[in-house]
């Protein structure tokens, strides 16, 4: 099982091939997939902070719980596209729904440190 | 296990527990008959009771009759009992055991079921002292309650093995100062409950109820769904702590049938929402297509009040045209009057020298004539008799036809230059008049007509505000109309909301997709609200600017200055008072000049005074304006257009309103030097009269003629000297007017000229002014839009979802890509801050 370090680099490395768009710019399906695997990746990533938090304090957050089921439940509706596919609304919102839980739980997850 | 009888009690979450019956001696009457009662799990709390049997006789006989209200049971499962005594007897030679026996009764006091008789019983008998006896177990069967108003009915007795008369046997009940385990009582009996009823449980049951209750209210009254379905989870979690597994509740068809249900009604949530959020952007729609329509006739009005003032103040353009040639024309003809007259009077009075000379000639001749035929016969005759004959001689002469005819035609010439002179002096007079009059008449046609602008204007620009009234309460309806719809929407929402949850227990599960409809209702609420109040905002700023005196009182201002401007009782009167009141020419010029200036000034003030008054109102109606539609913005991007329109429009209106005021003030102006001209013309025409007159007066012209005839005989040089020199002075007088009207009209001009042009520069950075404020509004306007898009933060980041419209779409912008990144990174820091903190 990977380390929390680990999927930070994991992390880190596909944002660091991303670049920012302007008007004009093709869409392409990178756009979307990237960070489909971004937030898999993320919600690993809260998923071991939140063992090594309960391993450290002996303590259960169950608001993080919620947060992280609803995340693995978000992830699980996300899509990755290819060229030819409609990007839809869905799978925008997707990214920022997935991402808001997990932002919730790591800030718990601080707090309670 | 516990000692003695007992019940055992199923609970909802599966566990047994030993049920004991204790003995009481409160009663209950049933069918008439009475009966102690038994209380499960509850010892002994009265001061203790004794019951007796008699032990004359072999038999079983009964201590006493006991019952257990069977309410709620739902069947008394089989287990193993046991009677437990206490008791004794007052001698050992009978034999007495004490036993049970055990019959359902209906509530009417008959027997429904006899389960046993007489178990449970000792197998010791009583002995003389108080002691506590166990009797045998006894395996009870299951028995189902047929009826709840059943009762279990438990009779001690004791069976007298061995008889003897006097003798007694006793049972001690309900006897607090005896620990539990020497209590009379039954125990380890199953008693069955329906899962829904429970002890335990319905006290949490109420407080689901509350917790339920709690919920809607707080969806209802604060939209804050989270919190409750928070309490509610909290609830239910505490629920499965202290009772069975999750996992087994979960498998209950029922359970999934709600989670599937639950599922159905979130999603008709959302679709609903949707479709809300979709009426009311329609709603919005109609809204601002409403308010851009009674814009637009609102600028109809505008149009046409310009039109319609350019048309009035054409007219009087042309009124004064009219005026300016017929002063023209009316000075020409003056002109030529006066021209006439003094070639006739030349002529007359050339004919009148001439035959004055003639005359002077007859009269030398005839003198000379008489000199010589009458000198010699007054030699001869004396000088008194020459002298007498000259007498005569000049009496004939003066009696001769030629010089009579001379005189008299002399006479009659002079009669004829005066009264040519004075017609023509009538004439110039009656011109003179009719171009007053005409000037008169024009100006008072050119105040009406700006009168006429002016109310026009004014009933138009009314018009405009109840044409911009109606719209704001339309828009308020429509607005109020949306909320409606958004109230509808959230409590059709809460509806869904409330349904799930009592649909489903499982809000763990469901907490997100609660709280994104919850945030939906939130948002939809929002934007009602806001959508409300900003344009009731709006309407009570422009409502404010409208109302606002100061904004009448400048349209007001304006319309008095368009007064000012035409009214004859200030230039009129002015200008008729400074022709009128001095024939000193250059005095009266000069006095005019400064008479004109002070009215100039008096125009300046007022145009300043309201142009500014306009200005400050304009500018602050801009502020208002602007500051609310920044506001407006958040409400609807299309509201803001629209207003931005309208703002565009104000502004254009304004503009030509500024225009039609400068052009009004120009119009005046040619009207005042029109004006003026003709009052010089007047002064002038006066001033030749004035010397006209001068050269008619008779004690001038008599005296001339008179020295001529009688006295000097210089005379004729002398009156063609005099003749000439008025004709010169009345040139040079005339040549000093028209070049002191040319002076004093170019003075005049100059500062209309600078009035013109500072009001134009005002005015145009105004108008500047206002379209800036446009379109930075419009810029403010593109950038929100709260209806199509939702906004949330995420690390500190606003980002926002996308929804697609039907009508106005939705693109997932650069920006929303772009925070994407900007999200990601500072994601990435916040789990770095956990990492570091963990030491891991």
């Amino acid at each position: 099982m990977s380390s929390l370090g680990d999927y930070i680099d994991e992390l880190e490395g596909l944002v660091a091939g991303l670049k920012v768009v302007v008007y004009g710019d093709f869409v392409l399906a990178p756009h979307v997939n990237v960070f489909v695997d971004f937030c898999s990746i993320a919600l690993n990533a809260v998923k071991k902070a939140y063992d090594d938090f309960k391993a450290k304090t002996g303590r259960t957050l169950p608001h993080v719980e919620e947060m992280i089921e609803m995340a693995e439940t978000r992830v699980g509706l996300m899509r990755k596209v290819k060229y030819g596919d409609l990007v839809l609304t869905r799978d925008h919102n997707l990214i920022f729904d997935t991402l808001k839980p997990l932002e919730l739980a790591v800030k718990e997850i601080y707090d309670n440190l | 296990m516990g000692v003695g009888v007992g019940l055992r009690i199923l609970r909802v979450d599966g566990r047994l527990d030993d049920a004991v019956l204790y003995c009481h001696s409160e009663t209950v009457t049933i069918g008439g008959t009475t009966y102690r009662q038994l209380k499960k799990d509850t010892p002994a709390d009265g001061a203790g009771e004794t019951l007796s049997i008699s032990t004359g006789a072999l038999g079983y006989y009964v201590f006493g009759k006991f019952v257990f209200p069977l309410t709620g049971v739902y069947k008394i499962l089989a287990s193993t009992i046991y009677g437990v005594y206490r008791a004794y007897t007052n001698s050992t030679r009978p034999r007495v055991y004490p036993c049970i026996s055990i019959y359902i009764l209906k509530s009417d006091g008959t027997v429904r079921t006899t389960i046993a008789t007489h178990v449970s019983q000792t197998s010791a008998y009583l002995t003389t002292s108080w002691a506590t006896y166990t009797g045998a177990s006894y395996s009870f069967s299951e028995y189902a309650v047929v009826d709840q108003t059943d009762y279990l009915e438990i009779d001690f007795e004791g069976y007298v093995g061995a008889a003897l008369t006097g003798y007694y046997a006793y049972l001690r009940i309900d006897d607090s100062t005896l620990s539990t385990s020497d209590q009379t009582r039954t125990y380890d009996w199953n008693i069955a409950y329906p899962t829904y009823y429970t002890v335990n449980v319905s006290d949490s049951g109420k407080g689901a109820d509350a917790v339920r209750n709690a919920v809607v209210k707080r969806l209802a009254d604060s939209g804050k769904g989270v919190d409750a379905l928070l309490k509610y989870s909290r609830f239910y979690r505490s629920f499965v702590d202290s009772g069975r597994s999750v996992e087994v509740f979960s498998k209950r068809s029922v359970f999934y049938r709600s989670f599937s249900d639950s599922g159905r009604s979130v999603d008709l949530a959302s679709k609903y929402d949707f479709k809300r959020l979709g009426d009311s952007g329609r709603v919005y729609d109609y809204m601002c297509k409403f308010a851009i329509k009674r814009i637009a006739e609102s600028s109809k009005v505008n149009e046409v009040v310009n039109k319609l003032g350019f048309k009035r103040l054409t007219d009087s353009g042309k009124a004064v045209d009219v005026l300016k040639k017929v002063a023209v024309k009316r000075l020409a003809e003056s002109v030529r009057g006066v021209e006439v007259t003094w070639k006739v009077g030349l002529k007359v009075l050339a004919e009148a020298c001439v035959a004055r000379e003639r005359m002077y000639k007859s009269i030398q001749r005839i003198l000379r004539d008489v000199a010589f035929g009458d000198f010699g016969f007054g030699y001869a005759k004396g000088k008194l008799v020459t002298v007498s004959d000259v007498a005569r001689a000049y009496d004939s002469i003066v009696k001769r036809s030629v010089f009579y005819r001379s005189l008299s035609d002399s006479g009659r010439s002079v009669d004829v230059l005066k009264k040519v002179a004075v017609k023509r002096l009538a004439d110039s007079g009656k011109g003179a008049d009719v171009l007053t009059k005409a000037v008169g008449k024009r100006l008072a046609d050119s105040v009406k007509g700006a009168d006429a602008v002016s109310k026009v204007g004014l009933k138009m620009l009314m018009d405009s505000f109840k044409g911009t009234d109606a719209m704001i309460k339309g828009a308020i309806k429509r607005v109020v109309d949306s909320s409606i719809v958004g109230d509808y929407m959230c409590k059709n929402l809460v509806k869904v909301l409330h349904d799930v949850n009592f649909a489903d227990f499982g809000f763990a599960k469901y907490y997100g997709a609660l709280r994104i409809v919850s945030d939906s209702v939130k948002a939809s609420d929002t934007i009602a609200k806001a959508g409300v109040k900003n344009v009731v905002e709006y309407a009570k700023a422009v409502e404010l600017v409208s109302k606002r005196s100061v904004f009448y009182r400048s349209v007001v201002d304006v319309g008095k200055l368009v007064d000012v401007i035409a009214t004859p009782k200030s230039i009129v009167i002015t200008l008729r008072d400074v022709a009128f009141s001095d024939f000193g020419i250059l005095k009266g010029i000069r006095f005019t000049k400064v008479d004109a200036s002070k009215v100039s000034d008096t125009i300046i003030k007022y145009m300043v005074k309201s142009a500014t008054d306009s200005s400050i109102v304009y500018d602050y109606m801009c502020k208002i304006l602007s500051k609310k539609l920044c506001d407006a913005t958040f409400a609807d991007f299309s509201i803001s257009k629209g207003i931005t329109y309208v703002r565009g429009d104000a502004g254009k209106a304004s503009d030509v309103i500024s225009k039609v005021m400068i052009k009004n003030v120009a119009d005046s102006s040619v009207m005042l030097d029109a004006l003026a001209k003709s009052s010089m013309f007047h002064r002038s025409v006066a001033d030749a009269v004035e010397g006209l007159d001068y050269v008619r007066t008779t004690s001038a012209f008599c005296r001339s003629l008179r020295d001529a005839v009688f006295g000097d005989f210089s005379s004729t040089k002398v009156m063609g000297k005099q003749v000439y020199d008025s004709s010169v002075v009345s040139d040079v007088i005339l040549k000093s007017v028209k070049k002191v009207l040319v002076e004093f009209v170019i003075a005049r001009d100059a500062p209309y000229r600078t009035i013109i042009l500072n009001l134009r520069d005002r005015f145009s950075a105004d108008f500047y002014v206002g379209k800036g404020y446009g379109f930075s509004v419009r810029d403010s306007a593109v950038a929100v839009d709260v209806i199509t898009k939702v906004k949330y933060t995420l690390f500190g980041e606003t980002v926002r979802r996308v929804y697609f419209h039907k009508v106005w779409g939705d693109i997932i912008e650069p920006s929303d890509y772009n925070l994407r990144i900007v999200v990601s990174n500072a994601f990435i820091q916040a789990l770095k801050n956990v990492k570091d903190k963990l030491g891991v």
